[in-house]
Order: structure tokens, then sequence, then C-alpha cells
């Protein structure tokens, strides 16, 4: 576990990363102990004066903080790259000792003894973080790289100067970087890089992922995992799945060789595409021909044990077979949650 | 008519209606913003000034409050509300998460049920 001098570091993320719900949630767990105040006028305050007291005083423990970055930074505003093993051998021997080992050599645990590390290295990527995410699934793993770099960046600002001559500005700004490989037991690698403007980057951080997990996995031990059968099988099994999800936004490909794209979106972004009769039938009617989704905003309703305990959207097939983009934050439990419908679907198809 | 716990903020006797309306609206559609524009095309017969009185009523008594939405290129709202303008960043995904200016997008105001 890293040294109490991080202290100030992680409070400082504490504030960059969660809500003042999440924070207030963590103090509540201790509500009625000396030195534990959930209420404060401004964020600021809940974190600097509340929560920092409260670890102080030992009425939270440090880890439970890290706890919180980690929930944080590693769930949501995310594209996750789907990648399947293509062995069941693999498969069989993948655990955290065995891929550690494979990482790192036998002395292994010497290299994860200091994390979480939340210190970034500059203008560089490191592995901060190697843990299990779900207690519930003992062979799964996460890794956690971070990364800082400079980027250089548009302000929209255009100034004139003389005749023909146009300046523009540009601003370099440091950019923190979270990367993640997730295993994801029994046969799913999932690579997680956060949402940003610049496919091109995006692009990069997963080259950057499978550089770091060489020599423990290489890329062709897996395929990708396709969803455009998943994505048919949630069009076609919606009235069944009516209460397990709902759609947004759909872009579809005529396959009768007519070239048709079309896309159909509510005008709220909060809105079901299947409250419209007419679109319901058309995107079937799409589906059901030899076309193909390019795109699909799949909002995943609560259960009876309120999981996902909010709407979660994601955007499946957002570029590649194997993507998708959770919109905004959410839980480790919500992503696993919709990792295994698209399983489960996906055997069904 | 039915008694309609919004009619408490009704200043003008004709405005409970309207409030009426409100609160079943935000009854049924809880997960959305409440857009004027798309209520004015699916009520036409309430009169803009009383739409907009209403929900002012509302705004004033702290059951509503006001955020910003952008319009993304297509003409459909983009994920993200904003409490003023000028917290709207510069780029946004659009619902393809194709990254747009929002300097050249239509900034609208909605409402939203105040959560304390």
């Amino acid at each position: 576990m890293a040294d109490y001098k991080e202290l100030e570091d992680a409070l400082g993320l504490v504030g960059e990363l969660c809500t003042s719900e999440q924070i207030q949630s963590l103090l509540r767990t201790r509500k009625g102990t000396d030195q534990v105040r959930i209420t404060a006028e401004s964020k600021d305050d809940l974190i600097g004066r509340n929560l920092r007291t409260a670890i102080e005083a030992r009425a939270i423990p440090l880890d439970a903080v890290f706890n919180l970055i980690r929930e944080a930074e590693e769930n949501g505003n995310q594209h996750i790259f789907y990648f399947r093993s293509r062995t069941k051998k693999l498969n069989d021997a993948m655990n955290r000792e065995f891929f550690g080992q494979q990482l790192w050599g036998a002395n292994w645990e010497r290299h994860t003894a200091s994390f979480p590390a939340i210190r970034l290295k500059p203008n560089d990527f490191k592995y901060s973080d190697l843990h299990r995410p779900n207690p519930r699934k003992p062979r799964d793993w996460l890794l956690k790289i971070y990364g800082d770099s400079l980027i250089t960046r548009a302000t929209g600002k255009a100034e004139r100067r003389g005749d023909n001559v146009v300046w523009r500005e540009f601003v370099e700004e440091p950019l923190r970087i979270v990367l993640i490989a997730r295993w994801n037991s029994p046969d799913l690698l999932e690579i997680r890089v956060q949402r940003d403007e610049s496919r091109r980057r995006i692009d990069a951080w997963v080259s950057q992922v499978w550089q770091m997990l060489k020599p423990a996995l290489v890329r062709e031990q897996f395929e990708e995992w396709d969803l455009s059968d998943a994505m048919k099988q949630l069009i076609l099994a919606q009235e069944k799945n009516r209460k397990v999800y709902e759609f947004r936004d759909a872009s579809l490909v005529d396959g009768e060789g007519g070239g048709v794209h079309a896309n159909f979106n509510t005008f709220s972004d909060a809105g079901n595409l299947f409250a419209s009769v007419s679109a319901k039938r058309s995107i079937q009617d799409f589906m059901s021909a030899d076309s193909s989704c390019n795109g699909l905003t799949v909002t995943w309703l609560p259960d009876a044990n309120r999981t996902p305990p909010k709407e979660l959207r994601t955007i499946l097939k957002a570029k590649r077979a194997n993507e998708i983009v959770a919109i905004g934050h959410c839980t480790a439990q919500d992503l696993d949650h919709v990792t295994e419908q698209l399983r489960s679907i996906r055997k069904s198809s | 008519m039915s008694q309609s716990s919004f009619d408490q903020y009704a200043n003008r006797p004709e405005y409970r209606a309207v409030l009426k309306r409100l609160e079943e609206w935000l009854g049924a559609h809880g997960r959305s913003s409440l857009d004027p524009r798309v209520l004015a095309r699916e009520w036409p017969d309430v009169k803009a000034e009383q739409l907009a009185s209403a929900i002012q009523s509302l705004v004033k008594a702290g059951v509503l409050e006001q955020v910003f939405r952008v319009l993304t290129p297509n003409g459909v709202l983009a994920d993200g509300e904003f409490p003023d303008p000028s917290e709207i960043p510069e780029k946004l995904p659009d619902r393809s998460n194709n990254y747009f200016e929002t300097a050249e997008a239509d900034i609208i105001p909605v409402f939203k049920r105040h959560v304390a």
C-alpha cells in the first residue's frame, strides 16, 4: 500500500475524480464515529476538512480512499475494447498470480508491493496498480497504467495580423492518462482507455496497453470479440427484454446493395427509440434483412437488485466491432453487468 | 378538477390548469429535461406566456432549476447539462461519439427537477 505521505496527492485526486455524493457515502460508512462529519458547505470543505479529519483520526482507512479513487477512474467515461483469448489453456491458467509472474517474473510481488502508486512519471507511462476488481470473481484482475503527456490544443482564438495573415492560438496542457487492462474471466480481456476528442490518441493508448502487457500477453493470443451478432440479437429480442434495456440511437446500413445508411436518434438524451412504433418497425426490418448495425446506444435499465442503480448508456460498436463507449461514470459492477448481458445475448444468437 | 400539489405555486388562478399538466408531465417523464419548446408543440391549446409564467413560478419556488443543453449537428440533445453556458466545453461528443465544436452549436435552456 502506498505511503501515508501520498495523502495530499490522494485527496487531490478525490477532488478531481469523485462526486460529493461518493465522498459522503464513504463518510457515512463511519457515521456516528468521533471526528466523522458528513455534511459540508462545499466540496472543498468536504475533502479538505471532513475527509482529511476522518483519515487523520483513523476513522476512515487510507485504503478506503484509494478504493474510492479506483472506483472513480477505472469505470465509465471510457472506450472498452473486448478481446477473446484464442486458447482454453490460457483461460485456465489466467489469474492475478499467473499474470504477475509472466509480467515481472518470480519476484512479481515486490513490484506490486507499492501499489497503488498514484504519482505520475513525467511524459511517460508507468504501471500503477494490479488488483482484483470483483471479489465474486477471484480469477479476474485489473492492471492500471498511468500516463502523463503534454498535448497541444487549439483554443479557437484567431487574430488577424496584417493583410492575409491570421494567427491561431494553441496552448500546451498536461494530460493525465488512465489506461486499463482487465481480465474478465473466463475468456475476455478488456482494454479500457479514457474518452478523448482525438481518435488518434485513443488508438495510440490501446497500442500502449498492448505494449505494456508484453511479455505476459501478446496481441496474437487474442481475437477481437465482435459485437455485431449480439447487437442484431439485442434489437430483435428487445420486446422480450424490455425491462433490461432500451435504445436511444441506432445507425444502420442496408445490406441489399443500395448502400443506404439510416440514423435514428431520439430528440431527448433520455429517450427510447422503440417508444415510436414506426421507428421500432423500421429498425427491426433493417435487422431481419441482411443489414448491419454500425452503432447502437443501449440504455441499460436498473434490475430488481438495482444493477445498475440508475440508467447506464453505452454505445456499442462505436468505431470498431469490438468497442463500446461507456457514457458517464458508473461502478465496476455496472460495467460487469453490461459485459454479462452481452455475453448472454451473444450465446443466444 | 382534482387538486394538484403544484396549486400552491399558482400566483394567478389561470395558471392552475397548466401547473397540473406540468406536474403530470414531470411524473410521466421523470428522467427527461423539460424543454418548453417541446411542450409548446405538444400543448397547442396552452398560451406560450401562460406556459412560461407557470414554469417561472416553479423555478422561483425551487421546484425546477434551469440548466443548459447543447444541440448536436444532427439537431438532438448532446449528453451533459450545464448550470451556466460558460461551463460548456469547447468540444462535445455527438450521439455517435464524434466530437463537434460547441461554438457552432445551438444552446438551449431546459428545466429539471431541483435536487436539494
